[in-house]
């Protein structure tokens, strides 16, 4: 089967686990007890007001009812509107996936920048005190929970040595200064970074162990090439290989991961909003977030498929 | 972390090594035991479990009650890491959370792979309409992040420590039942169990004596791996409000707590997070260990 | 007590210590610093600009759909009220309307003139104020029942009059319609946008309109430069950012970052209070709310659950160390209480009137021996406030003394609502603030056995004395009903009262006309101005 033939059936499979996922979203709000109404109008709900205002929102229909109403709005393009706060389903996503996004990014072009040279020289210089002290480091950072970094770093950086603010992602656009808008990402993306800095520098220097113990590098080698023209020329090239396939699973993890990391900083992504749909039983917001989340991990997963079948022609496909 | 070294369906056709005539097991046995990292990590696991098992025997206090005369205590000689806002004993705080920890480790690993193992099994082995429809299932599931499926799920099923385990479980299910997919496929594939099908052995004992004792040491290796995980989610969602209960001990609850007094009480932050990095280190270190020892495709 | 001292010490030093590290490091890396700081703070105070810290995240800005304290902070300076509350005189007082009843049963207002509203929709005419009243019945918002249940409707008489029907004579009328009813707003463009368009994009007569809002960051407001009220609003520009964290609130205050913050967490307050903390002011007002604990009465919950004897809710009461949840959870700011009366309201007597600020415990015990119960499990809900949880492990311990198992069930704002509203709980920890200055604000809706749905407490004799105290007009009889109410409560305890909390502010010193009032929802900014 070509590798045409593969991507198309995976690209085939992707309605269905859309499908899938909308109807786990519905599937949990149908067991979740509570409803958006009588959060919003609190202790003083009455049974008649609490009725009007459910009618409002459709929420007095049967969940099925619910679910082909929303269906089938949103194949005329309308992701409906929060039922807390008004706001279209659509503007939010506009809104705060390029805040999640840019975090997400910032924190793996970091990884990238720190892990790739970090594990390179970790493995050339093998058993080094470098060595041990990246293996030292990349054991302890995927050890410790993401939201713990944070509080370190907002310890030092933010409270003791004020640096740099805590909060305040979102709220200064490019237009403000470049310091002002750019200083309330560092802490968050630094604190995401560090799990992938991790991770990805054990597979560079995993990866780069494998090549330099290959043939032809010892042949180079025996052939008196200076230690830094094998590295660029031969090795470098073949350790992009599992960097690029882990890419975009890596960014994918960072968009996931970011949770935590926005509910400690206030910051205005798609976590922060889905936990608090979630909280207030927003099923408008809850099912049109994780409708598109999940789309973008499903492209995650396919792109990383694709540029492995890509960077790597060995692979068969079944 | 979900980084998959290899793409989403790889399975490795060149397969495991089946039917190994000297004893797989000393062999992994031997294997691990080489690794001294990961035997470092039993001994402080089995260190850590039992004290957890004798937490109430190992020190003069009560998790849960409350010393307002001894609030915010730094580590003394009465208090060896200090006390808590409430003036609970931090030490006695630490090891019965450890009981929290690992017992949601335990419980996770249990349903997860329960579940998870024979799904995947079952799809690998039969293929066909039921694979699809499982493995589209397990798909949709991994494609929420893990964080937010169990906060979902903890909406639901309300905060307890239960529920933490049975929402954490049914997260990684997927993880499991891919993995046990992939692996089962190609054994299907495999020259010996083909023959076996060829032969017209009952299915069911295909998958328990060819397909399962081949397929368990992956499954061993993701367990240690998962535990570990489960210790991370419990703690952000005990971190986030929604996982265990006060004033029940939890490593990540107190970390939340420890928060306010960041600047003041330095042990009531450092030791909840020495406790969860510690253990999750040594999960790790084991489930590399295994992974020498038992992952055919890691041997080579 | 020693070892209190010595921590006590002890914590005074290292905060001294870490004082210095911070200027020590302030010395070294000055560089940075320098260069750090300013970009802080964008220069608000030239620019004329304010910063508050929301510790949440509004719902919407439409008055006509619901309330809710983050958005109401932001709204009570869009919208002006009809009547506005005077905390120090308990009374309203005319904003945008003023008063008179000529019969018990016909009240008119009077519109005051002059008054536009914001982004060119005009003047204000009496046709927005019978809108105001009239929406409300035939659309059935959620004031219908709350707030606006005395009123019939209301009818022009002439230019800028109005007359509003009651249906009773109505003791606390206009108060406790204004508390979630009184919002002026526009008429025009209500028709014109719909509920859930008005809810994004709020028109009013206020000091400030609305500008722009980013879900999740802030809600930023721009000067009425049209505003009725002479010289105000001061401020250009007001910015409401959301900071759910209390030390985050902190740090921003104390980096620049913000210039108002509510709701301190309640240990850093002590610096403030005594004025060591240069550059920051502190305000601190007795507020109009409780703390409290309920039950699931009878018939719905099973007759023989212990908390359905009276004397079981009577040893919880004794068992309950009043003082010590005020300086545990509160760091003293706040005041002990047994009953839902605070200071200054109609009928207030000095607390605590039956249970001792100190708790009781021995007559707790004779209680339950009283009661033939000799221990049970208690599970106990709260939403996720913070601080009740730690209220909530306080007195999970109090109630073990007395034999009671307490199991929190702490709740996402969902679970908590749902549970509540379907009365699946044994008992519910929470706390409220009263919406008006009347009394039957702190009484009515939670004691009426036709008011909130949440216990059921059916007491005949207590409903009769609550609607008596809403027809009622002299002051001296309304007392006289709403100490017999409190007595009730006080005795059968279907409601357990622990405190009213103080509204606490922290904010930039240079800062004036700032007022704390006792009320969460409710923070004019019309009158701030930096100096």
């Amino acid at each position: 089967m070509g590798i045409w033939t593969y991507f198309l059936r995976r690209l085939v499979q992707v309605p269905l686990v859309i499908f899938f996922v909308s109807i786990i979203v519905f599937a949990l709000m149908k067991v979740t007890p509570g409803d958006p109404v009588s959060i919003m109008l609190g202790p003083y709900a009455t049974p008649e007001t609490t009725a009007t205002l459910k009618a409002k929102f459709n929420l007095d229909r049967s969940l099925p009812e619910q679910y082909l109403l929303w269906v089938g709005n949103l194949l005329q393009g309308d992701l409906g509107a929060s039922i807390r706060s008004q706001e279209p389903v659509t503007d939010m996503v506009l809104n705060r996936f390029p805040v999640s996004i840019s975090i997400a990014l910032m924190a793996t072009l970091l990884s990238l920048l720190i892990a790739i040279p970090a594990g390179v020289l970790a493995a050339y210089r093998r058993n080094s005190l470098w060595d041990y002290a990246l293996m030292g480091f990349s054991t302890i950072g995927l050890s410790v929970p993401t939201f713990t970094l944070a509080l370190v770093l907002i310890l030092f950086f933010a409270l003791k040595l004020q640096w740099v603010p805590i909060a305040g992602v979102g709220l200064r656009t490019l237009s403000d200064g470049f310091w002002p808008f750019v200083l309330p990402y560092i802490i968050p993306v630094v604190g995401l970074a560090v799990t992938t800095i991790a991770e990805l520098a054990r597979i560079v220097r995993a990866s780069m162990l494998e090549v330099l113990d290959q043939e032809y590098i010892r042949v180079a080698r025996a052939q008196g090439l200076g230690n830094l023209v094998i590295l660029r020329v031969h090795a470098l090239k073949n350790v992009f290989i599992p960097i690029i396939t882990v890419i975009a699973i890596i960014f994918a993890f960072q968009v996931g991961n970011t949770i935590t990391i926005e509910y400690l900083f206030s910051i205005p992504g798609v976590g922060s909003a889905l936990i608090n749909a979630v909280i207030s039983r927003d099923f408008p917001v809850i099912q049109g977030l994780t409708l598109v989340v999940g789309i973008f991990f499903i492209g995650m997963n396919l792109l990383a498929d694709i540029l492995y079948a890509v960077v790597d022609p060995r692979i068969h496909y079944n | 972390m979900t980084v998959n070294k290899s793409p989403t369906q790889s399975p490795s056709e060149e397969g495991v090594e089946l039917g190994s005539s000297h004893s797989p097991l000393r062999l992994a046995a031997g294997q691990f035991l080489r690794h001294r990292l990961a035997v470092v990590g039993v001994v402080l696991i089995a260190l850590l479990s039992l004290s957890a098992v004798f937490a109430p025997y190992l020190t003069p206090y009560e998790p849960t009650k409350l010393n307002l005369q001894a609030k915010l205590s730094p580590p003394t000689w009465e208090f060896p890491l200090g006390t808590d806002h409430f003036g609970r004993d931090v030490l006695t705080r630490m090891l019965h959370g450890a009981r929290i920890s690992l017992l949601v480790g335990l419980g996770v690993v249990i349903i997860a792979a329960g579940i998870g193992t024979p799904l995947g099994v079952i799809s690998g082995f039969f293929g066909g309409v039921l694979d699809n429809t499982i493995m589209r299932l397990m798909d949709a599931l991994l494609t929420f992040p893990p964080l937010l499926l169990a906060v979902a799920i903890m909406g639901t099923l309300g905060p307890d420590t239960q529920n933490v385990i049975l929402s954490v479980g049914l997260v990684y299910i997927p993880v499991f039942a891919r993995l046990a997919r992939g692996n089962t496929l190609s054994l299907r594939e495999s020259t010996y169990v083909s023959a076996s099908v060829a032969l017209g052995a009952p299915n069911w004992r295909i998958i328990v004596l060819d397909v399962l004792p081949n397929i368990i040491g992956v499954i061993v290796v993701l367990v240690a791996v998962t535990f570990s995980k489960a210790v991370i989610l419990e703690a952000s969602l005990s971190f986030l409000g929604l996982g265990v209960q006060p004033p029940t001990a939890s490593w990540g609850r107190d970390l939340n707590e420890a928060r306010r007094y960041i600047e003041d009480a330095w042990w009531l932050a450092a030791f909840p997070t020495f406790m969860i990095a510690a253990s999750v280190l040594n999960m790790n270190f084991i489930g590399d260990g295994l992974r020498d020892a038992l992952d055919p495709r890691a041997n080579k | 007590m020693s070892s209190k001292r010595d921590f006590k010490g002890t914590r005074t030093k290292s905060r001294g210590l870490t004082r210095r590290t911070a200027l020590q490091s302030a010395a070294v890396g000055g560089v940075a610093l320098s260069t750090a700081l300013p970009i802080f703070n964008i220069a608000r105070a030239q620019d004329n600009k304010l910063a508050y810290a929301m510790f949440g995240e509004p719902t919407g800005l439409n008055e006509f759909m619901y309330t809710e304290i983050h958005g109401s902070v932001v709204t009570t300076n869009i919208y002006d009220k009809m009547a506005r509350i005077n905390y120090d005189t308990h009374q309203s007082e005319p904003e945008i309307v003023e008063f008179k009843n000529e019969d018990p049963l016909t009240w008119v207002l009077k519109v005051r003139e002059g008054v536009k509203f914001h982004k060119g929709y005009g003047e204000l005419t009496d046709e927005d104020i019978l809108y105001c009243f009239n929406h409300v019945q035939e659309a059935g918002t959620f004031q219908k029942g709350i707030t606006h249940f005395p009123v019939v409707g209301a009818t022009r008489r002439s230019k800028n009059v109005v007359e509003v029907k009651l249906n009773t004579p109505f003791s606390a009328f206009p108060m406790v319609t204004m508390g979630y009813g009184g919002s002026v707003m526009c008429k025009a463009a209500h028709q014109e946008m719909g509920d859930q368009e008005y809810a994004r994009n709020p028109i009013g007569t206020g000091p400030f309109e609305f500008d722009s809002w980013v879900s999740g960051s802030h809600v930023i407001l721009k000067k009425n430069q049209n505003y009725w009220r002479e010289n105000q609003p001061y401020v250009d520009e007001v910015i409401y950012r959301t900071i759910v964290d209390p030390s985050v609130r902190l740090s921003s205050l104390l980096t620049g970052e913000i210039d108002i913050m509510p709701r301190p967490d309640p240990k850093d307050i002590a610096r403030f209070r005594d004025g060591s903390e240069p550059g920051i002011s502190y305000q601190s007002v007795p507020g109009w709310n409780w703390d409290y604990m309920d039950f699931t009465l009878a018939p719905h919950s099973p007759a023989d659950f212990p908390t359905n004897n009276v004397d079981v809710r009577r040893a919880i009461s004794y068992a309950i160390d009043r003082q010590t949840i005020v300086d545990e959870i509160y760091a003293g700011e706040a005041l002990v209480t047994d009953n839902p009366v605070p200071p200054g309201y109609l009928g207030h007597r000095p607390s605590p009137i039956v249970y001792p600020a100190r708790g009781d415990v021995s007559k707790a015990k004779e209680l339950m021996a009283k009661a033939g119960v000799s221990g049970f499990d208690l599970e106990v809900i709260t939403s996720d406030k913070e601080w009740l949880r730690r209220e909530c492990e306080l007195v999970s311990a109090m109630l073990s003394e007395i034999g009671i198992n307490v199991k929190i069930k702490g709740m996402d704002a969902g679970t908590y609502g749902s549970a509540w509203f379907t009365k699946q709980f044994q008992a519910d920890l929470e706390d409220i603030t009263i919406v008006s200055p009347d009394v039957d604000s702190a009484l009515w809706w939670f004691h009426h056995k036709d008011g909130m749905v949440e216990h059921g407490w059916q007491n005949t004799q207590v409903s009769e004395w609550l609607d008596e105290g809403r027809r009622e007009l002299d002051p001296a009889k309304r007392t006289n009903l709403y100490h017999n109410v409190v007595d009730a409560v006080l005795d059968d305890c279907p409601y357990i009262y622990f405190n009213h909390v103080n509204q606490v502010y922290l904010l930039k010193d240079n800062l004036d006309g700032f007022k704390a009032g006792p009320q969460e929802h409710i923070v004019p900014l019309g009158a701030v101005r930096w100096t």
